[in-house]
């Protein structure tokens, strides 16, 4: 590491090779529920903040101690991320499912899907894109927030307004053909 | 080894600068509180006239709060540093509570020795909005200084590393007020300046994932 730090990029491929595998175990121990993929993303996250940090090393200090701070922090992030994953997803679910029993109408099996397209298609510019996002194009909470440039709790409040303004513009063309 | 993880590390290793070693916390944070005790002593000096300055440091107790005052500056900053580097311990965290918790006791045994002197009236409290807006004016320079200097280092710990640093840049910015604006009761010091520092560390802490955060630097390491 202290080559590296000169700028030895030889030392430094050796030593990112020889601490990959290390890493890889570690990360396999830790998150025995996760796929190779997933092991593979830690592994390289890891690795790049190494590389990010790697002013940090004392070269007085021993390597293995450095790393390893590095290691479980970057796992305590990535079990965080993950966790926030999970509860957008049931976040998710809830815009469509609060007490009003007509609720789950529009989302499961709306039976003139014609009109739900118009309904979508009258809603403001902002409620219209979190709809599109989330709704119909499946994204995460996180994924449409960097795809929009608004912040989650945005889009959140978006997305709620847009399915009480459908469910309004719904019953009342249901209402009207009948 | 998957394709993508070696590709990464020759990308790594192609794009390598050279990366000399940070100093040591105890180093870093001897020249940050250097440099901001100049800039609180000339704020000091800009703010007050040479005779309103407090000219107390014969006084024992007024003495021992400054230098406490100090040395929470000093060890919060240390240990905002020493957060920041893989592998190393909590003995400047420690350090600081100690600093921060002798400070308090100091003051609470001011206010004690005022009201012991002159009963209800010695801690009866009075606002200190001026010294809360110097504080906050004081500590902007220091404070964006220290949060540079942080920056360089890992982000292990961004709200607990933010609000020490908060911790350093207010009690500074407590101890320029102490001089620019002497109070003649160590209540105002325990209440007002207190809620300040606990305040700008408690909405340093939030902020702390802002400013501190690995996409930041993964994304600069990576391009």
């Amino acid at each position: 590491m202290r080559a590296a730090q000169a700028g030895d990029a030889v030392a430094y491929t050796s030593l990112l090779e020889a601490i990959a595998p290390r890493i890889r175990r570690v990360v396999g121990s830790q998150r025995h529920f996760a796929g190779a993929q997933e092991v593979e993303d830690l592994v390289q996250d890891v690795l790049l903040s190494v590389h990010a940090v790697r002013a940090t090393y004392d070269p007085s200090r021993p390597f293995a101690p450095w790393l390893a701070t590095i290691v479980r922090n970057r796992l305590a992030d990535g079990a965080r991320r993950y966790a926030r994953r999970s509860s957008e997803i049931a976040v998710d679910n809830q815009d469509v499912t609060f007490a009003d029993p007509g609720a789950n109408t529009s989302e499961e099996g709306y039976g003139d899907p014609q009109a739900l397209l118009q309904a979508i298609r009258g809603l403001p510019p902002g409620q219209r894109q979190a709809v599109e996002l989330l709704k119909l194009q499946g994204m995460s909470l996180k994924e449409a927030a960097g795809a929009t440039g608004s912040s989650i709790s945005a889009l959140k409040v978006a997305t709620h307004r847009a399915m009480a303004s459908l469910r309004r513009a719904l019953v009342k063309t249901h209402d009207t053909k009948h | 080894m998957t394709p993508s993880t070696d590709d990464l590390i020759r990308q790594l290793s192609g794009d390598l600068a050279p990366a000399p070693p940070l100093r040591r916390p105890f180093l870093r944070a001897i020249a940050w509180t250097m440099g901001a005790v100049i800039y609180v002593a000339l704020a000091v000096a800009w703010m007050t006239s040479a005779g309103e300055t407090a000219n107390r440091w014969n006084e024992v107790p007024f003495t021992l709060q400054q230098l406490a005052a100090l040395a929470t500056t000093f060890t919060a900053a240390a240990a905002a540093f020493s957060m920041t580097m893989p592998g190393h311990g909590r003995t400047a965290l420690l350090a600081a509570i100690v600093a921060a918790g002798a400070w308090v006791g100091l003051v609470l045994a001011g206010c004690i020795q005022d009201w012991m002197a002159a009963g209800a009236a010695g801690i009866a409290l009075r606002s200190d909005w001026p010294c809360v807006a110097g504080m906050l004016l004081t500590g902007v320079v220091p404070g964006l200084a220290l949060a540079v200097m942080l920056r360089r280092g890992a982000p292990l710990a961004p709200r607990a590393t933010i609000a020490l640093g908060a911790l350093g840049v207010a009690s500074l910015a407590s101890l320029g007020m102490c001089l620019a604006q002497p109070h003649e009761r160590d209540i105002v010091v325990l209440v007002w300046h207190g809620a300040t520092i606990a305040a700008v560390s408690v909405l340093a802490a939030i902020a702390g994932r802002s400013i501190l955060n690995w996409q930041r630097l993964s994304a600069a390491g990576a391009t």
